[in-house]
C-alpha cells in the first residue's frame, strides 16, 4: 500500500513537472525581398527591415499537454515600404516550425525632390494614353517644400505627371515617366524639368 | 478539431477506467453524502496562457447507487499566472457544476473514479496586454469537465485521494478555452 502512495505521488509529480515545461514557441521570419526599406510592425513590436535583410522573433503561442493546447498562434504583419503598399496581414505561426513570410514589390516609386524655390502643392498622374489627371498622389496636407523630398507610389507603366506649385497653382507636366514595379525613380524636379534627363556631358579628355 | 480532441480524452479516460467494477466495504455507500475538499494545480492549455498556479475546490455529493454519486462542486482556479515586473497577470476561474462521479473498486478501502460535470465558468482575467486563450473580460461560460483519480478510504469516514481532470469552456473565440488541473483531495463521508 505505501508503495501504491508513493508510486502515485511520484506520477502525480511527474504532472505537475510536465506542465511547467509545455511552453510552445515558433519562429516567425519576415523576410524583406522588396528593394526598398520595410518598416511597420511585427506581432506589435516597431521593425525597420532593409533590402534583402531579414527580421526574425520568436513567437509564444502558450501552454499544451500532449495532444491538449495550441499549436499555432495568430500574428498580425503590418507596414509599407516607398516600392510596398500598406498592408496589413494574419499569419499564422507554427509550434517548433519557422515560418517566414516575404515582403515583396507591388509597386514602383517616385523620389521626388522639389528642387525649385516655391512649394509644390499637387502630384497627379495620368497613364501615357490617358487625358485625365488623377488625384492628388501626395498624401493630405503634405505638401513639398523647397528642397523637401517625398516618396510617390505608382503602379507599372507608362505615367504622365502634372506639377501643381505655388503660389498661383501653376501647374507642369512631366511626360512619358515610364516606371516597373521595384523600381525607383529619382526626379529632382524645377519648372522645365523633362524626363528622362539629359545626360550631363562627358568630362572632356 | 478541438470538440474531436475533447471527444478523444474523454473516451480514453472511460476505457482506462472500464476495466474496474464493484463494491466493497471501505468506500462511500448507497444514500451516503460525499465531500471532497481539494487542493489543485491548474494549467491553461490556451493561446498566450503562462505558468499554472493553485486552486481550491469543495465538492458533495449523494450516493445514489453504490458506485454513483451525483452533487456540486464549486472552486477558485488560478489557470494562468505571470509576474512581469511588479505586475501580477492571472487569470482565474470560478466552475460552478453539476458533477457526476461512479466508482471502481480495485482493493480494499481504494477506488478509482471517473468524473464528468457540466455547467458555467466565470472567468475572472487580471491582464496586461495580451487576451488568454482569446479572453479579455470577465464572463460566465457554458462548459464542463472530465476527470479520472483515486481515493484511499485510510480512516474509514475520510480519504485521501487525487484526481486529474480536465476542464473546458466555449470562450467565444475559435477554439474552447481548456486547462487541466491535478488536485489531492481530503475527503468525508456523512451518513
Amino acid at each position: 500500500m505505501t508503495k501504491f502512495s508513493i508510486r502515485a505521488l511520484i506520477v502525480l509529480a511527474m504532472f505537475v513537472a510536465g506542465f511547467s515545461g509545455c511552453s510552445q514557441e515558433g519562429t516567425l521570419v519576415i523576410d524583406n525581398k522588396a528593394s526598398t526599406e520595410f518598416s511597420g510592425f511585427v506581432n506589435g513590436t516597431q521593425v525597420t527591415i532593409d533590402p534583402s535583410d531579414s527580421y526574425e522573433t520568436t513567437v509564444y503561442i502558450g501552454k499544451s499537454l500532449a495532444i491538449i493546447g495550441p499549436d499555432e498562434i495568430p500574428v498580425i504583419v503590418s507596414g509599407s515600404a516607398p516600392t510596398k503598399r500598406s498592408f496589413s496581414e494574419e499569419i499564422g505561426v507554427l509550434s517548433g516550425e519557422t515560418t517566414t513570410f516575404r515582403i515583396t514589390d507591388d509597386t514602383g516609386a517616385l523620389i521626388f525632390t522639389n528642387m525649385h524655390d516655391r512649394t509644390v502643392s499637387e502630384v497627379a498622374a495620368r497613364q501615357c494614353d490617358s487625358l485625365v489627371f488623377g488625384p492628388n498622389l501626395l498624401e493630405a496636407n503634405r505638401i513639398i517644400p523647397p528642397g523637401s523630398t517625398r516618396s510617390i507610389q505608382l503602379d507599372a507603366g507608362c505615367w504622365d505627371l502634372q506639377i501643381t506649385y505655388d503660389p498661383d497653382d501653376l501647374k507642369q507636366t512631366v511626360v512619358d515617366v515610364d516606371i516597373a514595379t521595384g523600381q525607383i525613380i529619382e526626379i529632382e524636379w524645377a519648372p522645365g524639368y523633362i524626363y528622362p534627363p539629359p545626360a550631363p556631358p562627358a568630362p572632356a579628355r | 478539431m478541438k470538440t474531436f480532441k475533447t471527444l478523444s480524452i474523454a473516451g480514453a479516460l472511460l476505457l482506462c477506467c472500464a476495466v474496474y467494477s464493484g463494491t466493497v466495504s471501505g468506500q462511500p455507500a448507497r444514500k451516503q453524502y460525499v465531500a471532497d475538499f481539494g487542493v489543485s494545480f491548474n494549467q491553461a492549455t490556451v493561446t498566450k496562457a503562462q505558468r499554472g498556479m493553485l486552486g481550491l475546490d469543495i465538492s458533495v455529493g449523494k450516493m445514489f447507487t453504490n458506485n454513483l454519486s451525483v452533487g456540486l462542486a464549486v472552486g477558485y482556479d488560478v489557470v494562468s499566472y505571470q509576474k512581469d515586473e511588479g505586475i501580477y497577470a492571472r487569470f482565474a476561474v470560478v466552475p460552478v457544476l453539476a458533477k457526476a462521479k461512479y466508482y471502481f473498486t480495485i482493493a480494499p478501502a481504494m477506488t478509482l473514479h471517473a468524473a464528468l460535470a457540466g455547467g458555467v465558468y466565470q472567468a475572472i482575467p487580471h491582464l496586461g496586454t495580451d487576451a488568454i486563450g482569446g479572453i479579455t473580460e470577465s464572463g460566465l461560460h457554458p462548459g464542463g469537465s472530465l476527470g479520472v483519480g483515486f481515493d484511499w478510504w485510510l480512516f474509514g469516514r475520510q480519504g485521501l485521494g487525487a484526481e486529474l481532470e480536465y476542464n473546458f469552456f466555449d470562450s467565444g473565440a475559435e477554439d474552447l478555452f481548456s486547462y487541466f488541473a491535478v488536485r489531492v483531495n481530503y475527503s468525508l463521508i456523512k451518513m
